[in-house]
């Protein structure tokens, strides 16, 4: 405790005082030289934080996790091949050794499992959606199909971080902390970062807090969960008998004394949690107007369909981010649980989409019409694919599919991405052998549609410089309009 | 040796007196084809003098140095080969340029310097082989005809080079880089900023007026319209037939593919742009917001001109002081990016809004481009506020209340290009007004009041706008959800229940029945708050609403308990895990189980039966005695072997009322719940005892043959 305090009053620690100090020497040295950036490289340079780097072509972001993993093959990768090869083994010069789950290493083979869906093109990117989603296809014109992601991770836990938090171990900051980080809040009284949950009657994987911290980010940036209940954040309302100027009184005189605190201390936390109480504050006004539902027109209960009214449920969600990042929540993320079909697939996945279908491409519609799609990056797509092999017995009607990450598909709208089909998979659907986007290189992608270049957003941690894409990512041009 | 070399300076000879008779002939000469084959080679030779002549200068001015006596003759038999080879293929080069340059597509006057400095080079290195002893003698002319020579190797190289690669190649990196000025796309035409870039780029190397192959020049439009000798370029609105897109299709090994190998080949997107402008009729005047928005024309322009180009604002930044001072929770105030002097800023919280709010920002008034004003109660003044943005690129007033007659006011907002209305009360006249903002792009009109063929109207007259109007719900049915019960009590317990109903979606009626019929729209009771239910009966609800059509059926049972027991007691013991939140007492407190059987509303019983004795203050008249139920085969919970009831006015002396042996499922099927009604000639009991016995083995089709099966209860219903 008594370092802390020396250090608090100093504002210094041995760590800080000797890279000063190599500054200061180095510095000395090298102005007589007038070369300024001899010895920085660009991931060096000062983060400046609160704004774009450069003009973004996204302001906001909504992210439509499909957690557990929506099977590609039964929504957008077309692969007729499988339907002719029904029933047969998975080749070996396809499979080419690749580690399998625990819930198929005992399998004797991998029967390939051809579809039961039927599949059409649509819009001017002639792109093949399944008959499971009849809206998505209707917004095809928006959507830009990234049919070649891939990642490292083969189950949930893992891949879901990954895709969250740029790596498949914990307590990294997760990419909506990144950009509260990173772009600041564009509403004071909202905060940057909110999590909207709901579950579909299929298989479910759980989704935990971690995957919406802060990280080793300041807990400004962590991810406020909204419920489904009344109170969608809770604890907001002030007790009986308080009233507002109370709570306000109250609030300075804690300011006051954390002010106190923070003089003696130094701590950075100190003043985010003051920051908090005021965010709090304002919110109690802010979030009962966002997420009262109630004066939506008819025509929006019928575009998200009418469960979008029923709070928990995916469609309401939907509605919600819409809100929410209409009145300038940087980033929204949902997640739908019950993608997991390991067995009993065609069913669940009907299910699964009769939830997620119409309030996903309504979400477009409705930020289209508002004049907001250009600015609001929309994302939808789970943790990593299915396989093109049954998991379990096979029959024309009922398979089950596995975790499979050599490749899957996900898709953007808005936000300055190019609608069309990017990347390309085999006849089998099991190896991508076009254009290929990894978890790193799409958050790459992301942020620099956020008007962030990936290699220069970096928190010093421990002795080193953090970034969303660890040391890799790669911005994919052929994505971005 | 001395002999070869006479040989050689016999043919230099005749080989120059060749290019003098070509040169005096110039155009008159005509080239049989053969020949033209030997022209072509004029590019791979003509590095041989350039080389051969550098090689001899170096050479002899090493020599000259070491030696104390100008070395000539016999002794320098390396420079005089070396001389002799440049001289012989600079006299090669020279003939084979004419052959060339007599091809057509040459433009004389670009390759004049050229011709005539080859012709000089040649006779040049001739007349000093042939007096080379001669000058080798006479001090500074060796240096001379060097200094010569190499200048004008140079010179003519540099002039040849211009016509392969272009005027300017050589000093490109280094002269000044005039960057196109961008164009903004709502400028764009789609020839001179789409079609002409990709012709300038890939093709007029060769066909330019400079060297006019095939008798094409692109660099006009009359040049372009002529087309060269094989005919017109395109024929308007049909691509594949026309001969451009033709040969830029033809297989690249193919001779007539064009550009030729070697040459920089055009990218899938530049041939995009030539298809598909000839195909939308090959205008030279068309501008790329008159095209229809799902145009691919039109979409290749958006990748082409959105690509990178972020704009450059021609004013200064504002005072960090003015943006901290004027931004706060209601007016949030940033800079577009960093280093940026452009503003956007968003205004929040409707209720604390007022016009003051806006004209303070005028301060800022040259660096804002984009305004949200979403749902801000707005008046007219603060249409005249906005006028005064003068660099407003992007405005966002939806819901905003705005008077749409005062709009009108924001066409001298020279630069505003994205408008969006959604949500506001406009009236046909107010949106024609604002097609007059000149740079007008796109404007959102969902959920106003226009009538769609108005808009249609205004799409047709004004191209070059995007008139956004969202998604229409008339014709639209969708199935409404079904209501939601609110009660959770399932058992009417003595006194009767009150039903609470709702429905989320505003406006809709639920219609129930309580006779097990299936409710409709017209018939059937209308729901309202204070309904009550006092017996045993299945409950059916649906949502109507005028645009929808009717939910599902919302089913739910419920159970009259008429006699509250005033205390429980098992006799047999509890099952140390299924034994229930409060015991025995679970089957009398009017809560129903759900399928979660360790919930603790369910009483569970595998080896001992379950005897219940049921004990009431007073004698009651008892006519049934109903036992609630589950039962998911998969899981060997099955219905009871038998249920019995006893009663009688002392713990002693019961008898027995009622038994039933409940059917036995025969295959495994999902859960469910069943209510076993046990009816008897009414008696007056002061005690009831009510027994459940299990399946004691489970039957040969169950995957747990052979072991005994489960009970399970929630609720002993007594009336």
């Amino acid at each position: 405790m008594e370092k802390e305090i020396l250090e608090g009053g100093l504002n210094i620690n041995r760590r800080r005082f000797l890279s000063r100090l190599s500054l200061g020497i180095g510095s000395a040295a090298l102005g007589s030289l007038m070369i300024p950036d001899l010895f920085s490289s660009p991931g060096e340079k000062a983060v400046m934080t609160g704004l774009p780097q450069f003009a973004p072509k996204a302001k906001r972001i909504i992210y439509l996790f499909q957690n557990g993993a929506p099977s590609q093959l039964d929504l957008f990768d077309y692969k007729p091949k499988l339907q002719e090869l029904f029933g047969q083994d998975l080749p070996e010069s396809v499979r080419q050794g690749q580690r399998l789950t625990g819930m198929t290493s005992g399998q004797k083979n991998f029967p390939l499992a051809g579809t039961k869906f039927r599949f059409e093109q649509y819009g001017e990117s002639r792109a093949w959606i399944s008959e499971l989603l009849p809206y998505t296809a209707q917004a095809v014109d928006d959507i830009c199909f990234v049919k070649s992601m891939w990642t490292e991770a083969i189950n949930h836990d893992p891949a879901l971080t990954f895709f969250q938090t740029g790596a498949q171990v914990g307590n990294r900051p997760s990419m909506g902390a990144w950009l509260s980080y990173g772009l600041g809040s564009e509403n004071k009284n909202l905060p940057a970062f909110c999590v909207l949950l709901s579950k579909g009657k299929g298989n479910g994987q759980g989704v935990y807090s971690k995957l919406w911290s802060n990280g080793f980010l300041d807990s400004v940036h962590q991810g406020v969960q909204f419920s489904s209940g009344e109170n969608p954040v809770l604890y907001l309302n002030n007790p009986e008998t308080i009233n507002k100027r109370d709570r306000r009184l109250m609030l300075d005189k804690i300011a006051a004394l954390n002010q106190q605190s923070y003089e003696a201390f130094g701590d950075p936390e100190i003043n985010a949690k003051v920051q908090q109480y005021e965010m709090a504050y304002r919110m109690q006004t802010a979030v009962p107007e966002v997420t009262d539902l109630s004066k939506e027109p008819e025509s929006i209960v019928k575009l998200y369909g009418p469960e979008c009214m029923v709070p928990g449920t995916f469609a309401a969600n939907c509605l919600l981010a819409r809100k929410l990042s209409e009145n300038g929540v940087r980033f929204v993320q949902l997640y739908h649980q019950g993608w997991d079909s390991h067995g009993n697939l065609p069913g669940e996945i009907m299910g699964q989409c009769k939830d997620a279908d119409q309030a996903s491409a309504a979400l477009i519609t409705d930020l289209k019409q508002r004049g907001l799609l250009d600015e609001t990056l929309v994302i939808w797509g789970g943790e990593f694919g299915r396989t093109n092999y049954c998991q379990g017995t096979l029959t024309k009607d009922n398979y089950g599919r596995d975790h499979h990450p050599r490749c899957f598909t996900i898709w953007m709208a808005g936000g300055g991405v190019k609608p069309g089909v990017y990347g390309e998979t085999d006849e089998f659907g099991y190896n991508i052998i076009k254009d290929p986007v990894h978890v790193h290189d799409l958050h790459a992608t992301v942020l620099h549609l956020m008007g962030i270049n990936h290699e220069q957003l970096t928190y010093k941690h421990l002795g080193r410089r953090y970034r969303l894409t660890d040391v890799e990512g790669r911005v994919v041009k052929g994505l971005i309009a | 040796m001395q002999r070869w070399k006479d040989i050689l300076f016999n043919i230099l000879l005749s080989l120059n007196c060749v290019l003098a008779l070509f040169v005096l002939a110039g155009s008159r000469l005509q080239v049989p084809l053969w020949l033209q084959v030997a022209g072509r080679m004029h590019l791979v030779l003509l590095h041989f003098p350039i080389v051969l002549v550098i090689l001899y200068i170096v050479w002899s001015v090493l020599v000259q140095s070491r030696a104390k006596q100008p070395l000539a003759g016999p002794e320098d038999w390396i420079g005089q080969w070396l001389l002799l080879a440049a001289a012989g293929t600079a006299a090669l080069t020279a003939l084979m340029g004419f052959l060339l340059s007599n091809e057509e597509g040459y433009d004389p006057q670009a390759i004049w310097w050229h011709k005539w400095g080859g012709v000089a080079v040649s006779l040049l290195l001739f007349g000093w082989y042939a007096y080379r002893n001669w000058i080798h003698r006479r001090r500074y002319l060796p240096q001379l005809a060097a200094l010569l020579s190499f200048v004008l190797i140079v010179f003519t190289g540099h002039q040849g080079s211009n016509i392969t690669r272009g005027e300017d190649y050589l000093l490109a990196p280094v002269s000044s880089q005039k960057l196109k000025p961008v164009v903004p796309i709502t400028d764009a035409v789609v020839f001179t900023d789409m079609v002409k870039p990709v012709l300038e780029a890939k093709c007029m190397s060769c066909h330019s007026s400079r060297k006019a192959k095939g008798g094409l020049v692109m660099e006009t439009e009359k040049g372009l319209l002529a087309g060269g000798k094989h005919g017109a370029l395109w024929t308007a609105g049909q691509p594949a037939a026309s001969l451009l897109v033709q040969r830029l299709r033809l297989p690249e090994g193919e001779k007539k593919h064009m550009p030729p190998i070697g040459k920089p080949q055009l990218d899938r997107e530049e041939t995009a742009i030539l298809f598909q402008w000839i195909r939308s009729g090959a205008s030279f005047q068309q501008k790329v917001v008159e095209l229809p928005p799902a145009d691919t024309l039109r979409t290749l322009a958006n990748n082409l001109f959105e690509k990178g180009v972020e704009e450059d604002y021609d004013f200064s930044a504002a005072s960090d002081g003015d943006i901290k001072k004027l931004n706060n929770t209601n007016r949030l105030i940033h800079p577009i990016a960093l280093g940026s002097p452009a503003l956007a800023v968003n205004f929040y919280n409707r209720q604390n809004y007022s016009s003051a709010a806006l004209k303070d920002l005028l301060a800022l008034k040259t660096q804002i481009i984009s305004l949200d004003m979403a749902y801000m109660p707005l008046k007219g003044e603060d249409i005249a506020t906005l006028a005064q943005f003068h660099n407003l690129r992007k405005l966002n007033l939806n819901f905003s209340a705005v008077p749409g007659a005062e709009l009108a006011a924001l066409d001298k907002l020279p630069s505003l290009n994205h408008l969006s209305l959604s949500g506001t009360s406009l009236c046909k006249k107010d949106v024609e007004a604002l097609t007059k903002i000149p740079a007008l792009r796109s404007l959102y009109l969902w959920n106003v009041p226009v009538a769609a063929a108005d808009i249609n109207a205004l799409r047709k007259a004004h191209p070059g706008i995007r008139f956004e109007t969202g998604y229409m719900n008339d014709t639209v049915v969708l199935k409404l959800t079904p209501p939601i019960l609110e009660t959770e009590e399932r058992i009417i317990n003595v006194k009767p229940l009150a039903l609470s109903l709702k429905h989320y979606i505003k406006g809709v009626s639920i219609r129930y029945t309580l006779d097990g019929s299936s409710p409709d729209s017209t018939s059937s009771p209308v729901y309202k708050e204070g309904l009550q239910l006092d017996k045993t009966l299945v409950f059916k609800a649906r949502a109507f609403k005028t645009g929808w059509e009717g939910s599902d059926t919302l089913v739910m049972n419920f159970f009259k308990n008429g006699f509250r027991a005033d205390s429980i007691r098992s006799l047999t013991p509890l099952d140390s895990v299924y034994k229930g939140s409060d015991g025995a007492a679970v089957l009398v407190d009017a809560e129903k189980g759900d399928f979660n059987r360790k919930n603790g509303k369910w009483l569970g019983f595998r080896r001992n039966p379950m005897e219940m004795l049921l004990c009431y203050g007073k004698p009651v008249l008892v006519s049934s005695v109903s036992l609630s139920t589950l039962v998911e085969v998969g899981g060997a919970v099955m219905p009871p072997a038998a249920v019995e009831i006893w009663g009688g006015n002392s713990k002693e002396k019961l008898s027995r009322l009622a038994r039933i042996v409940p059917p036995q499922p025969d295959s495994v099927r999902g859960g469910y719940m069943h209510l076993y009604d046990c009816n008897f000639t009414p008696v007056q009991v002061q005690f009831l005892k009510v027994i459940a016995v299990p399946v004691s083995k489970l039957p040969a089709w169950h995957p747990g043959k052979g072991k005994p099966g489960w009970v399970f209860t929630d609720e002993i219903l007594v009336n």
